[in-house]
């Protein structure tokens, strides 16, 4: 049986001075995985950088890490990739844990397998606003949808199958894409699963979400939570 | 009952032929839909309306139960502001996910083509060099006839003279 062909995506923005060492991590699994960056229209050489470890797609403009994202799935769509997973292009995920997520996708297999932070143990350093809005949108989240028990659903590293990305390459939310995308998912009646998964501090670069920004990233996230509950998937 | 007096009557119709032209002229020249004349022709013809028949004012002021027509005009004028609005917001959100769109296709598609292009000029050359190629093509062709010059001057020494010679 020949073994799956995965697809790492790794959208960045500005990541000049990570992504050449994640690339090159990447390629040191020796896993076999293919790559695509996409990158959504930095300022700096990130795409020069980038180019010479992967194919590179430069968005022309900048349009968020959901039409980034989704770019890298129409391109696994295309392609014909059994597994696609998202990685951060700042450096934060591990690549030696995507195996992690393929390994619990052969356990149980579910549409989309989420690398949580929160799973076994709480030992991530965040804020502590971050982690509440996190926890209450996770419980929202289980709370709505029945077949559903994230601990993480803000987690930017997910492993998609076939059915997700083709999925998500016609639908896939620009505005707070992690946790809409797994709300979205939910009510097409995919499953969700998560894998416990290390992930690193931010090495260059600084958060878009910091201060009480996670308190109203939250409300609004929750409000299009509970959209998604009730509305049809045509109509997205 | 009060009415408007001549001087405000005079204004407002000055007011609204002027902005009808104006906007009748922009959709004539495709720059507004009809939809969108309909709805900013209220602007005109509203206050008009109400300024030249101020009994058909009166006669909305009773049946909405408020006390001054003019309170009247200013929430129909805002009514459908709001619709205007709405249809607007609308149409920018379905603009917005087109471009998106666009740009996600559009990224992909120079991608796919650098991608060729990269292709094409690491390619290895696995025959023998195309100058060379092309010579062994001229020189195997095999000459099944006279050469071409040769039979250029036979057709030329068999063709009848029909006329005078030039």
């Amino acid at each position: 049986m020949n073994s799956p062909r995965v697809l790492i995506i790794i959208p960045c923005y500005n990541e000049q001075g990570s992504i050449a060492a994640l690339l090159q991590e990447i390629s040191a699994c020796q896993r076999g995985y293919e790559t695509i960056v996409v990158d959504d229209g930095s300022q700096d050489a990130t795409y020069q950088v980038a180019r010479q470890f992967s194919p590179t797609v430069k968005q022309l403009k900048n349009l968020g890490i959901g039409a980034a994202v989704q770019v890298g799935i129409k391109y696994a769509h295309s392609k014909g990739f059994d597994f696609c997973v998202q990685i951060d292009g700042d450096g934060q995920h591990k690549p030696g844990e995507i195996s992690k997520l393929l390994q619990a996708y052969q356990e149980m297999p579910h549409s989309i397998i989420i690398g949580s932070r929160y799973l076994q143990n709480d030992t991530f350093r965040s804020t502590w606003v971050r982690r509440f809005g996190g926890r209450v949108i996770a419980k929202v989240m289980n709370t709505l949808f029945s077949q559903c028990a994230v601990t993480d659903p803000t987690s930017g590293m997910r492993l998609m199958d076939r059915k997700a990305i083709e999925f998500f390459a016609k639908h896939y939310p620009h505005d707070f894409p992690e946790p809409i995308s797994l709300a979205w998912a939910l009510k097409a009646g995919l499953t969700v699963g998560e894998v416990q998964v290390k992930m690193r501090t931010r090495v260059h670069g600084n958060s878009s979400i910091v201060g009480l920004k996670p308190i109203s990233y939250m409300f609004r996230v929750l409000g299009y939570i509970v959209l998604a509950r009730f509305m049809r998937i045509a109509s997205l | 009952m009060p009415t408007a007096s001549i001087k405000t009557i005079i204004i407002i119709t000055l007011f609204a032929s002027g902005y009808m032209f104006f906007i009748i002229r922009k959709t004539a020249r495709g720059q507004l839909d009809l939809y969108d004349l309909f709805m900013l022709s209220a602007v005109a013809i509203i206050p008009s309306a109400f300024a030249i028949f101020p009994q058909f004012a009166n006669f909305l002021a009773v049946i909405t139960g408020v006390l001054f027509p003019f309170v009247v005009l200013f929430g129909a004028l805002l009514a459908i502001l709001f619709v205007f609005i709405h249809r607007l917001t609308v149409k920018i959100h379905i603009l917005e996910s087109d471009n998106r769109l666009f740009l996600q296709e559009l990224s992909l598609l120079k991608q796919t083509v650098e991608y060729v292009d990269d292709k094409k000029s690491r390619a290895p050359q696995t025959g023998p060099p195309i100058v060379e190629y092309v010579d062994n093509k001229k020189n195997r062709v095999t000459q099944t006839g006279p050469a071409i010059v040769e039979y250029v001057d036979n057709k030329k020494n068999q063709a009848p003279q029909t006329g005078p010679t030039t």
